[in-house]
């Protein structure tokens, strides 16, 4: 048990392509932190570095206590699983597990004894005998994890370890890490590109791009409170909608006038260093969920009502996105909303915008910062 | 857009032209099979199958070529000549027959030695199986004067009188011809009367014999002088002149020769002719002596009342398929060649060659293509290039380089050039490469040092290549002539390909053991092959094929 410390983490290609640029990083112990961002974002990168796969260019990484830039990786006990699983083909479930074992020259009987209890904390009893190919995809991530667990290291690294799954395992294997880790209680970094991922398995994410760190807190700081417009526009899903216009403030209401259509009024809770920055050119974040049908929902009083033309819908069942025009503004707006509010395409209805969590960005830059965060707001949490 | 499907005619045609081209291609390979199971006259004979021209099969009755049977002419004491038992064929054993050259052997295995101990040589027995088609199906010599040295000589007892015999001179003369010429029995008369004629002396021929014998001829029974029975083996008027009085073969100064010999004396393509059984030896064209093309054997011929000679050509003949196996029993067993031996050194150096190329190139592939090293690519590149150097190139190099070492004519120097190759090392790393990377890591994380890696995941994991390695590298070590040629002529090193030399003389080559030895050898290489197709298919597929 320990935790990670990752110190201005430079990672330099022989061909100067740099993957990751000096990040810092405090992972704790016991922790469940994963890492999300698009791919080449550097990610991967530093998971390879804690596990001591790749050269480290410049910087630091120490676990628990000891700084392990030069130690190699089988003297680090950590454990990792990959994403193709990394089973051993030519070694049937248990020698797959016993393995790292074995190379520990650990006596038989305890090997058994610790893969028989692997075996039924992943329900693979009945699947020891067996060489990896007769296995499902789930079973053999379920061996890899296995693997992983068998040796009780320091640390257990996955790196995207569902992303070779159908939605439906991958579902089911969430909830099995999470198990997982509830009861092993072992520091965990997780990297995957999926932030559903990310926001069920976290107790924090760390969102990265182009080889830097965008933001460190739990799940919900970074759904609620986006660093910067990166941040904001990577998690959720459907993305928030991005609306330019212009920041104007009348007395103490701050409104938005959006490019090309109506003006509203912005009333989320955190709008002290709005003032500064008004003028044309600024963007209003505003998740789908928080764009209602107001010919079915009230408009509460954080909300503006205004209407858009109906383009597209897309039925999802249980609720549907309605992609909306707003006057003339040029990016249509995604609305969630239930499936039971009825509209037709081409039909123009009235919309409530509620900006009670709407956040403004400085510009239309990709990682403008976020206007509207508490005072004090820190990067990393 | 789908090509329009070629008509069934172009089909057939095709498929049969490729399938007889493929088939020309076994046709050595089947030449090499037959000519294994040939006798040594036949090796140039077009028939595909080994055939022998024999009287028939072992036991059969000896038939003329209407199916009549033979019987043979038993003479009793009195000179009366009765039908006796019908005659048999009796074959002689092929396993007997051997490259020109060999000693003529018994079909007991005995060598056949003249009478001053020299042993004959099978090349002066006629075998030639197209002549004894034409003449008839009966061994014959090519050289009368062979003959002559196997039959026993007539011998007398001291006293023994005849017209124109004189004791004294016959042994003198006997004397002379067996102990005053170099040889076995050279200055020992004595004890050469003693242990070879049991005290008699041998009836040597004077031409005061042959003038005072004269009268006796044209009898068909021996003539009996002084008790002793005289052969005259040829009662038949055409062959009157080789009445005794006649016989130039036994020319004055020789023994008189009882044709009557209990074992078989010669063979001829696998039959041998034993006196006994009647049948006359045969002469040959350039024979002086002879009158008739052919050569006859006195028979009862069917129902006809009286004996009568027959013709060697009047002999019906069969040709049947015979598969001499003795070829591989003489490769396998026959001390002078030693084949064991030499199979046993093939088979060791290829085992030592395949572990030890196995060892080196998996080791060398794994660094080139598995570990993070400065210059790793260049070197491989440099490596690889060697490849392009011809092996004849370096031959000599080579050699000198072993010389100083001192490693000619040891298994070292069959061995260590060859425990390494730029080949091997290529093909192995090219499918290492395919090898997903996350194993190696998953595995060095599990602990694993960098040869545990190698050891536990890249080996057992390159199996197919590895074995198909094997595969190549074993059938191009046992296979290799030249460099062991080379660098190991002595015999306790040689291997198979160079033994093989061994059938192949400057004067003339045992194609027949030859082929044999050939097949022997290739045959641990098909039993790969059968086994381990799918991997020479593989090979193919991951590198092209070295041979």
């Amino acid at each position: 048990m320990a935790d990670i410390r990752i110190s201005k983490l430079v990672k330099l290609y022989d061909n100067g392509y740099t993957a990751v640029k000096g990040i810092d990083l405090h992972i704790r112990d016991h922790e469940f932190m994963v890492l999300v961002g698009p791919s080449g974002c550097g990610k991967t990168t530093t998971l390879r570095m804690i596990a001591g796969l790749e050269d480290i260019s410049g910087g630091e990484i120490a676990i628990g206590d000891r700084v392990v830039n030069s130690v190699e990786p089988k003297d680090r006990d950590i454990a990792m699983v990959f994403q193709n699983y990394a089973l051993y083909p030519h070694m049937t479930v248990y020698e797959n597990m016993a393995y790292g074992l074995k190379l520990r020259k650990m006596p038989k009987p305890e090997i058994d004894a610790k893969v028989a209890e692997a075996a039924r904390m992943l329900s693979l009893e009945s699947q020891l005998a067996k060489l990896p190919k007769a296995l499902s995809g789930g079973q053999r991530q379920r061996v890899a994890l296995g693997r992983a667990v068998v040796r009780q290291p320091k640390a257990f690294l996955f790196d995207e370890p569902l992303s070779n799954l159908d939605a439906k395992l991958r579902g089911e294997m969430r909830f099995e890490l999470k198990t997982l880790q509830n009861r092993l209680k072992t520091t965990m970094v997780y990297v995957t590109h999926d932030q559903i991922e990310a926001m069920t398995l976290g107790d924090r994410i760390t969102v990265m791009s182009v080889g830097e760190i965008q933001q460190v807190a739990s799940p919900t700081v970074v759904y609620d409170h986006p660093f910067n417009r990166f941040v904001a526009s990577f998690i959720g899903t459907p993305v928030m909608n991005f609306i330019t216009g212009a920041l104007s403030r009348d007395e103490d209401l701050f409104r938005f006038a959006i490019d090309g259509g109506a003006t509203i009024g912005l009333h989320m809770h955190h709008r002290q260093r709005l003032a500064a920055t008004l003028g044309e050119g600024r963007v209003l974040g505003i998740r789908p969920e928080h764009l209602s049908h107001a010919g079915h929902v009230a408009t509460a009083a954080s909300a503006t009502r205004v209407d858009a033309k109906v383009e597209v819908i897309e039925n999802m069942g249980d609720h549907q996105y309605v992609y909306l025009r707003i006057g003339g503004h040029p990016d249509p707006v995604v609305m969630k909303c239930s499936s039971h509010h009825r509209c037709e395409p081409g039909e123009t209805i009235p919309v409530n915008l509620d900006t009670a969590f709407a956040h403004v960005f400085a510009d239309g830059g990709e990682y403008a910062p976020t206007l509207t965060l508490p005072d004090g707001f820190q990067r990393q949490q | 857009m789908s090509r329009e499907k070629p008509s069934l005619w172009v089909t057939i045609s095709s498929h049969t032209f490729l399938l007889a081209f493929g088939a020309t291609m076994l046709l050595p390979f089947l030449w090499m099979l037959a000519t294994s199971f040939k006798g040594e006259a036949e090796v140039f004979e077009r028939n595909p199958i080994p055939m022998a021209t024999s009287l028939g099969d072992e036991g059969n009755a000896l038939r003329t070529r209407d199916g009549r049977a033979l019987y043979a002419v038993v003479r009793g004491g009195d000179g009366v000549v009765t039908r006796g038992e019908p005659l048999s064929v009796r074959l002689g054993n092929p396993v007997q027959e051997g490259a020109k050259g060999d000693r003529a052997r018994t079909p007991s295995g005995e060598n056949l030695s003249d009478d001053i101990g020299q042993p004959v040589q099978l090349g002066n027995v006629l075998n030639d199986s197209r002549r004894l088609g034409e003449w008839g199906g009966l061994a014959r010599f090519r050289d009368p004067r062979v003959y002559v040295k196997y039959a026993e000589a007539v011998t007398v007892d001291a006293d023994f009188a005849a017209p124109g015999f004189d004791t004294v001179a016959n042994e003198a003369a006997a004397k002379a011809w067996f102990c005053e010429r170099p040889g076995r029995y050279a200055g020992a008369w004595e004890r050469l009367k003693q242990t070879r004629f049991a005290g008699r002396v041998p009836l040597m021929v004077t031409p005061a014999m042959s003038d005072a014998w004269a009268p006796l001829s044209g009898k068909a029974e021996p003539v009996m002088l002084g008790g002793v029975r005289v052969p005259n083996r040829h009662p038949h008027p055409l062959t009157e002149f080789y009445q005794f009085k006649n016989i130039t073969w036994g020319q004055p100064g020789e023994p008189v020769r009882d044709l009557t010999l209990p074992a078989a004396l010669c063979q001829g393509d696998g039959i041998a002719v034993r006196y006994e059984a009647a049948f006359p030896v045969f002469r040959t064209a350039d024979d002086p002596l002879k009158a008739d093309e052919r050569s006859d054997l006195a028979a009862f011929v069917g129902d006809e009342p009286a004996p009568r000679a027959v013709l060697g050509s009047e002999i019906a003949l069969t040709r049947q398929i015979r598969l001499m196996w003795s070829n591989y029993e003489t490769v396998l067993t026959d001390p002078n060649v030693k084949m064991t031996l030499f199979a046993w050194n093939s088979l060791f150096i290829a085992v030592c060659v395949v572990a030890l190329q196995v060892l080196t190139c998996s080791l060398a592939a794994f660094a080139f293509s598995r570990i993070e090293w400065p210059g790793r690519d260049t070197i491989f590149l440099l490596y690889l290039g060697t490849l392009m150097v011809p092996g004849a190139v370096t031959m000599i190099p080579n050699y000198l380089l072993l010389q100083q070492f001192g490693w000619l004519n040891s298994f070292f120097g069959l061995i260590i050039p060859a425990a390494a190759s730029a080949y091997g090392t290529f093909m192995l790393r090219q499918y290492m490469l395919t090898l997903p990377k996350g194993l190696e890591e998953a595995a060095r994380i599990d602990g694993a040092g960098l040869l545990r890696v190698w050891w536990d995941i890249v080996l057992p994991l390159c199996k197919p290549a590895i074995i198909t390695l094997a595969i190549f590298t074993f059938s191009s070590a046992w296979g290799a002539f030249t460099w062991p040629l080379i660098i190991a002529p002595d015999e306790n090193v040689r291997v198979l390909p160079v033994a093989l030399k061994n059938f192949s003389g400057s004067q003339s080559t045992a194609y027949t053991l030859l082929m044999a030895a050939s097949l022997i050898m290739m045959l641990p290489m098909l039993i790969l092959f059968i086994f381990g197709q799918k991997y020479f298919v593989k090979g193919i597929q991951l590198g092209g094929v070295k041979g």
